[in-house]
């Protein structure tokens, strides 16, 4: 990790920006999305109660590619089609809108709170500004110190009096337990109190819940958040992606009509042109015509980086098979020499991506909710904080990691991207408080 | 005696093909009536749950709809569609069922009225006279309680003429609950307040954007505490209660609340 300033890059700037919470704005799904969503998607699920039909099969009755022929993408050639994204570019724009904040604001300007959208992926970008500005980190209390009033780990802040500091994750400073908002409690009314500039980042979901509980949002200025991705943004981003390994080119495509998902890659256009020519080929290839998937994609993810990308990478699809890791390799090798590659993905309507399963309980609902309120939970403490036994509740997080709507890292469970948007919208059917985002 | 000859006439005029007419409109009417059954319940199941309510309630009205239909196309194919026949075959009807089914009648008209005013509903948490449970049906001379001990209760819609009904939820997902905690008078009220608050705000049935209250009263035998809270789903009203009162319990016994000792006063007494 660099110590240097942030270097703003054009591109990345305009991609990427950090607007106050009441200029966010999510993507809208396309009009016809919301009609399919309530009508169709109705029929669907009659037509899957009847028959165990999914409904999609006939939805693409001529592909222009056959759906036999295709596989899972080569885990090469999908890391260089979707390469995992550096958020680090993201620190520039947060250090523009924090300067701006500090500079203009209010007197309660020297806090300032950081929402960031669940699995959005951005909870590092934080962390490395804090680096790049040498401003202190306070680590959060481990859970049981939560339960014991957290004196250490609120002491740096009582000590020292005129450093700056940033508390990346301020969910970790509480549990939802009757002996866990105390030391939060204790940390908001330092914070309040005290002169120097401190940037705290927050997770959505417990933004919510803290402001319902403590009221956080009347104490302090308006946070920021990275605004969402919308269709125009999410197609340039995922299509720098797709080239910045510099490795192959790549061109996606719909498996239903062949049209482009993605606008063809600017090293597509014949170099042998005159300047003028090859302008007006990358306009028209920009123009050129586009599926909605993108569109969809967008607002399904609701605008969420880690979200989208989580999902475009599981859609992606190849007339190469996909082999083992020894194979794998030879693959990548024998590919080495052919440049250009073609992507395939269904068309977003066709797309089947992980659901919750058929029948929910509390245990469900509750296990979800608190690990999108808390970030991450090690099941000991999940089992602490809902009135369910260990064992049920491993069977839970099994069965839900089974499809693929949660993860285990390091011991710790957390929802994943790919299964974040059923899952939100399965805790919006079931009417329990949800993010804004 | 006319009326009567005449009613006689137009049974005495139905032939075979009436009565295959007929049979087709009951068959009919019987199969759209089970359709509705099964598929609005399915419909209600698979929608947003804010939508459960408005569905839910249409089964009876429907239900009521398609007999009347089916009841009016069989007194026309009876009579040939004439006024005159129509006024004698519903006179010498009303006459009859009337007498003999009175009281159904009147829960069946109660019923209609229950449909218009909604008292209750599909999903609603009700007491009318002893019977306290979640309204499962409404149909169009009964409701259908099941109470917390898994009864089912009937309950002709004519009570509503005689009896109150208290509604705890009205069409709304949440209703309020209570905890009760009754604690020895010597104790910081402040505090316990503030832990009885906290005890609601982080209990995973809460439903946030509802209020959280504590009340409290003095009594001769030590303080009550009510806690009042909206679970989110209301048929998790009794395990909320129970989450409230676990939670409350332990909370209380860490900052070293004794209970109140009413049960010896009562024993004590009696």
């Amino acid at each position: 990790m660099s110590d240097a300033q942030p270097q703003p890059d054009r591109n990345t700037v305009e991609l990427w920006k950090y607007v106050s919470l009441d200029q966010y704005v999510r993507p809208k799904s396309p009009a016809g999305e919301a009609v399919r969503k309530g009508f169709l998607g109705l029929w669907d699920k009659l037509q899957k109660g009847l028959t165990g039909n999914d409904g999609n099969d006939g939805s693409v009755d001529h592909p222009y590619v056959d759906q036999a022929l295709l596989h899972s993408v080569p885990q090469q050639l999908l890391d260089d089609a979707a390469p995992e994204p550096n958020w680090n570019d993201l620190t520039v724009a947060l250090d523009e809108a924090l300067e701006e904040r500090f500079l203009n604001g209010s007197p309660a300007s020297h806090v300032q709170f950081v929402v960031l959208p669940s699995c959005s992926g951005t909870d590092g970008v934080l962390l490395h500004w804090s680096l790049i500005k040498k401003w202190q980190i306070i680590t959060p209390p481990d859970p049981a110190e939560i339960f014991h009033g957290g004196q250490e780990s609120l002491a740096p802040l009582r000590i020292s009096s005129s450093e700056n500091f940033v508390i990346p994750h301020l969910e970790r400073w509480y549990m939802r337990h009757h002996d866990g908002l105390t030391v939060i409690r204790k940390l908001i009314a330092l914070l309040a109190a005290r002169a120097p500039r401190c940037v705290i980042g927050v997770n959505s979901w417990s933004w919510a819940y803290l402001n319902k509980v403590l009221n956080l949002g009347t104490y302090f200025q308006t946070p920021l958040i990275l605004q969402a991705l919308d269709q125009q943004r999410l197609t340039t981003w995922l299509k720098g992606l797709a080239g910045r390994t510099g490795r192959k080119i790549f061109v996606f495509r719909q498996t239903d009509n062949g049209n482009l998902v993605l606008p063809l890659p600017s090293s597509l256009i014949q170099p042998d042109t005159n300047e003028s020519a090859q302008q007006q080929m990358l306009e028209d290839s920009v123009s050129a015509k586009t599926t909605k998937f993108t569109w969809h994609l967008a607002s399904y993810a609701r605008g969420i980086p880690l979200v989208a990308w989580a999902i475009w990478r599981y859609c992606l699809r190849s007339t190469q098979p996909a082999f083992t890791a020894d194979e794998d390799d030879k693959l990548a090798k024998a590919l080495r020499s052919d440049d250009e590659h073609t992507v395939w993905l269904k068309p977003w309507s066709a797309t089947e991506l992980p659901a919750m399963p058929g029948k929910t309980n509390n245990i469900h609902i509750f296990t979800l909710h608190n690990l999108l309120l808390h970030g991450q939970l090690e099941i000991e403490w999940l089992a602490h904080l809902l009135p369910f036994s260990t064992a049920d509740l491993l069977t839970t997080l099994k069965q839900l990691a089974s499809l693929q709507l949660i993860e285990l890292e390091k011991g710790m469970w957390r929802v994943a991207p790919l299964g974040y948007p059923s899952i939100r919208n399965f805790l919006q059917r079931e009417g329990y408080l949800l993010d804004s985002f | 005696m006319n009326a009567d000859k005449s009613v006689l006439q137009i049974f005495k005029d139905v032939g075979m093909i009436e009565l295959m007419q007929i049979l087709a409109v009951v068959l009919m009417a019987w199969m759209i009536i089970q359709v509705v059954k099964r598929f609005l319940p399915w419909v209600a199941q698979v929608s947003p749950s804010r939508f459960r309510f408005h569905i839910l309630p249409l089964i009876p009205i429907l239900r009521l709809l398609i007999l009347i239909a089916a009841v009016v196309l069989i007194v026309f194919i009876l009579t040939g569609a004439t006024f005159q026949k129509i006024a004698a075959v519903a006179g010498a009807l009303a006459f009859a069922v009337g007498f003999a089914f009175k009281g159904y009648i009147t829960s069946l008209a109660a019923g209609v009225i229950a449909i218009y005013e909604h008292p209750y509903r599909p999903g609603d948490w009700v007491k009318i006279n002893d019977a306290y449970g979640e309204v499962k049906s409404v149909e169009t001379r009964a409701l259908h309680l099941v109470t917390p001990d898994d009864t089912m209760v009937t309950i002709p819609h004519n009570k509503i003429w005689e009896s109150s009904v208290y509604n705890a939820n009205d069409g709304q997902r949440e209703l309020m609950c209570v905890a009760h905690f009754y604690l020895h008078p010597e104790h910081d009220a402040k505090s316990v307040r503030h832990k009885l608050e906290d005890v609601a705000l982080t209990s995973p049935y809460l439903q946030l954007e509802r209020p959280v209250v504590v009340v409290l009263k003095e009594e001769p035998w030590g303080t009550h505490y009510q806690l009042k809270a909206y679970p989110v789903d209301s048929r998790d009203q009794f395990q909320f209660i129970s989450d409230l009162t676990v939670r409350g319990k332990d909370a209380l016994g860490k900052m070293g609340i004794a209970p109140a000792a009413v049960v010896l006063a009562a024993v004590n007494s009696g």
